[in-house]
């Protein structure tokens, strides 16, 4: 048996040789695994970003749908009910009767087809793209105030804290559509006797509040209009790159909170991408 | 532990993990059916050879049998993992080609009664590249799932194991019969890396799931 037998230096080569063979698979193994969960992570932050893209296309779409939407009834409330609505105003001015009971009637009745022609107007012009774009955020909120006052139904109030500067179309035109469904949230569920407003400008960062002293609301308790409201508040948000914080409890009143850093470019709204949503 | 109680405890392994894929036929892929499929082949030929060897005291013809069905189940296996539809090609070809090798083999170099060793070794070499291929597949087209959970990392790192270890194993016994040095280490050697393997694949067949694989596998395609 020992004729033939290999040496010690043989013997410690087979043995090194088959340590090095071992360790090679080893270190093969741990370079996969480490490689492997690399691409992992890639390949998670890349669906990531596919996913962010394709919501925020989404969201846009919607919003291009509601504003082409309001833009059509908008139009449709200047050009043609407005116009019937006038000409009825018309007609009514010119029936003259002889009993003055009937004429304070038919007077009353003209004042009230003003009154709604008036409404109409204001509806319309609210919304209107092309009239918020025209006037401005500032100034398209301060109308909106104005009318809520003139109404009767809240207690309105702005404050404008800020130099006040432009951040283009598409996000004032956004910031006023979830000013108008704050409001309307207010007005429908709050029962509140009061509404504040604030509109802050700070150079790097933008703010909106919306305040009322309602009854307020707890999470769970949202009925589905209202729920799906302030959901409008957050998606609106998302796709200018604002975030909407909503805040509120049993009794204590509602926040509506919108923070937007004005020098962010979004894809959808800055570069290359046009202008407007509609 | 003698080796015939070694042996028993084999087949034990065998049997186990011939009821686990079977079980769980329905929910496994395409790949891990013929797995099963193949443990269950390895379980029957293994049983065979044993008897074979008692009556006739050499079972070299079943091992030769077995080398080229065990490699064209393991090339098959394969053909339902990657999916490069030329890696495919070259699978196919690769079984008619091993089958010719082992007729060429056993005519020319080593009879039915001699250990299939060529068949074996370039078996062992195939295996090695069919598990690169696949390692490369998964990086391309990585999984959601966590690797550790990922039947096809198991099954894929097992075969690399054992076609490389095997492959140290053939050349050392090769080394110590041409010194006529002491086999035994060698022999438990071999069983350990047999025993590793079997229990990786049954491992492999108990976590494969046809649902979870299915994405991994279209994002491949």
């Amino acid at each position: 048996m020992a004729n033939n037998a290999p040496n010690s230096s043989e013997l410690y080569f087979i043995f090194f040789s088959a340590t090095a063979f071992f360790v090679f698979l080893a270190g093969f193994i741990i370079y996969f695994i480490i490689l492997y969960q690399k691409k992992q992570t890639q390949n998670k932050v890349e669906r990531e970003i596919l996913e962010a893209n394709f919501k925020q296309e989404f969201l846009k779409a919607r919003l291009e749908i509601q504003e082409e939407t309001f833009t059509y009834v908008g139009r449709e409330l200047h050009d043609n009910i407005n116009q019937v609505l006038s000409f009825v105003k018309l007609n009514l001015a010119m029936i003259k009767v002889e009993e003055s009971a009937q004429q304070t009637k038919i007077n009353e009745n003209r004042d009230l087809v003003a009154q709604v022609i008036t409404d109409l107007r204001d509806l319309s012009k609210s919304l209107s793209f092309e009239h918020i774009t025209k006037l401005g955020l500032v100034k398209t909120i301060e109308n909106e105030v104005e009318k809520l006052n003139k109404s009767g139904l809240i207690d309105a109030e702005l404050f404008i804290t800020g130099d006040i500067y432009p951040m283009g179309e598409q996000r004032e035109l956004v910031l006023f559509r979830i000013f108008q469904e704050a409001v309307n949230n207010t007005i429908k569920h709050s029962g509140a006797n009061q509404l504040k407003i604030s509109l802050q400008y700070i150079p790097e960062m933008f703010n909106l509040t919306i305040e009322d002293d309602g009854v307020g609301f707890s999470a769970n308790s949202l009925d589905h209009s209202r729920g799906s409201g302030l959901m409008n508040i957050e998606n609106r948000a998302t796709v200018i790159g604002a975030v909407a914080s909503i805040s509120s409890s049993r009794g204590d009143g509602c926040s509506v909170n919108v923070n937007l850093n004005p020098l962010l470019q979004i894809k959808y709204i800055d570069g290359k991408y046009p202008n407007r949503l509609s | 532990m003698s080796f015939d109680s070694i042996y028993i405890v084999y087949l034990i392994i065998l049997l186990i993990i011939t009821i686990v894929g079977f079980t769980r036929y329905k929910s496994l892929n395409k790949g891990f059916r013929v797995l099963t499929i193949l443990i269950l082949c390895t379980l029957i030929s293994e049983s065979i050879k044993k008897v074979y060897g008692k009556v006739y005291h050499n079972n070299m013809p079943v091992a030769h049998i077995w080398g080229v069905a065990e490699f064209a189940l393991y090339s098959a296996t394969f053909y339902y993992l990657l999916n490069n539809s030329k890696i495919k090609k070259a699978i196919v070809v690769a079984v008619a080609l091993m089958t010719a090798l082992e007729i060429w083999n056993v005519f020319f170099f080593e009879n039915l009664l001699q250990f299939p060793s060529l068949i074996l070794n370039i078996s062992q070499i195939v295996y090695v590249l069919y598990s690169l291929l696949l390692f490369r597949q998964m990086l391309l087209f990585p999984a959601e799932q966590s690797l550790f959970k990922q039947s096809l990392f198991w099954f894929n790192l097992n075969m690399l194991f054992y076609g490389t270890t095997m492959f140290l194993n053939f050349a050392l016994t090769s080394y110590f019969i041409q010194n006529k040095l002491d086999m035994t280490a060698l022999y438990y050697f071999s069983i350990v890396v047999n025993f590793i393997f079997y229990i990786l694949i049954g491992i492999s067949i108990l976590i494969d799931n046809k649902k979870a694989n299915m994405m991994s596998i279209s994002n491949g395609k």
